[in-house]
């Protein structure tokens, strides 16, 4: 069974081969320039996004209390979490009041960065207390100065981890499909956008294929000179006396907070009525709550599964493929059907979001799962009874808010839908039109029925987790 | 009698060596050690959540080494009495029970929990508001419940008090007497030695 999930995850993978073009149909001087802007664009948000990420790394980490780095890393985590859409939004508006053009090479990076600071924060953060409060303790005692110790001990230290940070970053944004799909332009152009462009504008499904399977092998060679660090949840250590007193680079992640949230509602009018469609609304809830309870099977039974070596191996070193290729893959599967590529868009958003959600969540949570179901293994438990008495009630808060996660994302998604669903199709899509033809009015009329039906997808979740609570 | 042969396990700079070691395949055996021996290790080792290559185990006449860990029948008391922290001690011995497919186990259950004076509001309690005796206690109803082939008790009485744990001794060693196995109890209390039918000492990763 566990060869069913691995055959899922790597069916995009599987479909491609078979439609393996010649190389002839590929335009070189094209493919270069806009190979040349993705990897710009992507190096740039990732050196920006780690250089502010430590700083405001460090500032976490020099936070005693307990509540309130619990309070700052919720600030940091937000851009990160939010949909895209609701991120591109708020920044085009804020960008429109102040009379600057986000847009291009610039606007690319600039978004990419402000979703990723904090998230690099959080990591770095994690990291320093992880690794370093021993020696960052010994430190103090033998009076190293400050300098010193960043210097000599903490940066060696942790400089596999910021590579590893760095690189990751660097695959997002080379691989990232919605951000440019909306900012990006002519000049603009990622290799993602090219895959989609040949595919939807062109209908050059060889053409796409053949780019796709290129940026793969380049995406391949990239992550094999990566090394994995752990990404755990730590408690956070609290230090009587600390290198790290300076609080100030935590304005960074809470200025991007706030101006996120504030920027959503600049050209709010209260007039819904031009934009209010009943049947948009309620597709678009059906889509997301689907694709959240999709991940939810999926989840419990990756746990019905563990604990597996090989399974638990195979899910830490999954990288999905781009978005566009996911895409593409399943558009190309079920070309003929089109209930059924619409079926397919389930599979896909737990293609896309399961290796983040893994390493993420699941993968710690195993850990402090793994003494339980060692014992219910020597009690000589089959699957059936672990499952059902261990596995599914430990781990159902956990699938929930995973589900949760996905629900949100996916009411907020343009970009797996732009390839699969009809234009306008859903609340995201009409968003993303709206926003292409800067109708910024209309666009943020709909942005606020998004995030009314965000509201209504967290009270239908937190009632399941009402409910599950009760029960236990 | 139970021939384990060649362990030659190494953490780091610690190695332990067993060329050959056999023990009583009925009864109680004590196995003593300083704490950082290899006590647990070797534990470890027979219950197979850690692997050594060449290792043999006769028992029963089968070498228990090639058999799933699920398998090999074995009823465990960890020094902490680790149970299942979302269900009730009552829930854990039911989950015990019906691991081994005994659906009609209650009358057997309640003798063991009898014998070790287990209260019954203490069953209805979730396993993390127990004390340690209480869980061990636990722990050792849920090992027997399943008609184990052999015991594994790692420092499994270490929470009790004296009464309690004389209770629990002699529980298990009636056990061990009547179903005809071994139980293999791994402990720095050199007090119990009196209790077993052999004893055996762990120094420096060697069995003396």
């Amino acid at each position: 069974m566990i060869i069913f999930i691995v055959l899922l995850l790597l069916s995009p993978y599987l479909i491609l081969v078979t439609k393996f073009p010649s190389l002839n149909l590929i335009n070189i001087s094209e493919f270069i320039a806009v190979f040349q802007f993705t990897t710009k664009q992507a190096l740039l948000s990732a050196f920006i996004s780690t250089s502010l990420g430590l700083l405001v790394g460090f500032s976490l980490a020099s936070i005693e209390n307990k509540k309130a780095y619990k309070w700052c890393e919720l600030a940091c985590y937000i851009p990160c979490f939010v949909p895209v859409i609701f991120v591109v939004f708020s920044f085009l508006n804020i960008s429109q009041l102040f009379g600057f053009s986000l847009s291009g090479l610039f606007g690319i990076v600039s978004i990419h960065s402000l979703i990723n600071i904090g998230l690099v924060g959080v990591l770095y953060s994690k990291v320093i207390l992880n690794k370093s409060s021993l020696s960052n303790q010994l430190s103090l005692v033998q009076g190293i100065s400050k300098l010193d110790y960043f210097f000599k001990i903490l940066i060696p230290l942790t400089k596999k981890d910021v590579l590893f940070i760095f690189s990751s970053i660097f695959l997002f944004c080379f691989t990232s499909f919605s951000i440019p799909l909306i900012i990006g332009g002519i000049k603009s152009t990622t290799l993602e956008l090219l895959i989609y462009e040949k595919l939807i504008i062109s209908n050059s499904v060889e053409q796409a294929v053949l780019i796709a399977l290129i940026q793969f092998v380049f995406l391949v060679i990239v992550m094999l000179a990566v090394n994995r660090i752990d990404l755990k949840n730590t408690n956070a250590v609290s230090l009587k006396s600390s290198y790290y007193k300076f609080k100030g680079f935590l304005l960074i992640p809470i200025v991007i907070t706030v101006s996120l949230v504030l920027g959503l509602f600049i050209n709010f009018n209260f007039n819904l009525s031009g934009v209010f469609d009943l049947n948009l609304i309620l597709y678009s809830l059906f889509i997301a709550l689907m694709a959240g309870y999709a991940m939810f099977i999926f989840c419990q039974f990756v746990f019905f599964l563990l604990p597996s070596k090989f399974l638990e191996k195979f899910l830490l070193s999954y990288s999905s493929p781009s978005t566009v290729l996911v895409g593409l893959a399943f558009v190309l599967l079920f070309k003929e059907s089109s209930s059924l590529k619409v079926l397919s868009i389930f599979l896909i958003y737990i293609i896309i979001f399961i290796p983040f959600l893994y390493k993420m969540f699941i993968q710690s949570y195993l850990e402090n799962l793994a003494p339980t179901l060692k014992l219910a293994k020597v009690m000589g438990a089959n699957a059936f009874l672990k499952f059902k008495m261990i596995s599914f009630p430990l781990s159902y808060n956990l699938c929930l808010f995973i589900a949760f996660l996905t629900s949100v994302w996916v009411m907020g998604d343009y970009a797996v839908s732009s390839l699969v669903l009809g234009a306008d199709s859903t609340l995201a899509l009409s968003t993303k039109s709206y926003m292409r033809s800067y109708k910024m009015n209309e666009a943020t009329n709909v942005i606020f029925i998004l995030l009314l039906c965000e509201l209504v997808i967290f009270l239908i979740y937190k009632g399941l987790l009402n409910v599950s609570n009760k029960k236990h | 009698m139970s021939v384990i042969k060649n362990i030659n396990y190494k953490i780091d700079k610690f190695k332990l060596s067993v060329p050959s070691w056999e023990f009583p395949d009925k009864g109680l055996t004590i196995l003593t050690g300083e704490s950082g021996s290899g006590k647990s290790t070797l534990l470890d080792l027979l219950i197979g959540f850690r692997s050594c290559k060449g290792m043999s185990w006769e028992l029963l006449g089968e070498d228990y080494c090639l058999k799933k860990i699920e398998d090999k029948n074995i009823g465990l008391v960890l020094q902490k009495g680790e149970l299942f922290p979302h269900l009730t001690a009552e829930q854990c011995i039911k989950f015990a029970a019906l691991a081994r497919g005994k659906k009609n186990y209650l009358d057997e259950a309640k003798e063991y929990i009898n014998e070790l004076c287990l209260k019954s509001e203490t069953l209805l309690q979730k396993t993390t508001t127990l004390s340690g005796g209480e869980r061990q206690r636990v722990a050792l109803v849920c090992a027997l419940i399943g008609d184990p082939k052999i015991l594994l008790l790692d420092e499994a009485f270490s929470a009790l008090d004296s009464d309690n744990k004389e209770r629990a001794l002699s529980l298990v060693n009636n056990f061990c007497l009547s179903k005809k196995i071994p139980a293999l109890l791994v402990t720095h209390d050199v007090s119990l030695i009196s209790k077993s039918v052999s004893n055996f000492k762990l120094l420096d990763g060697s069995i003396v």
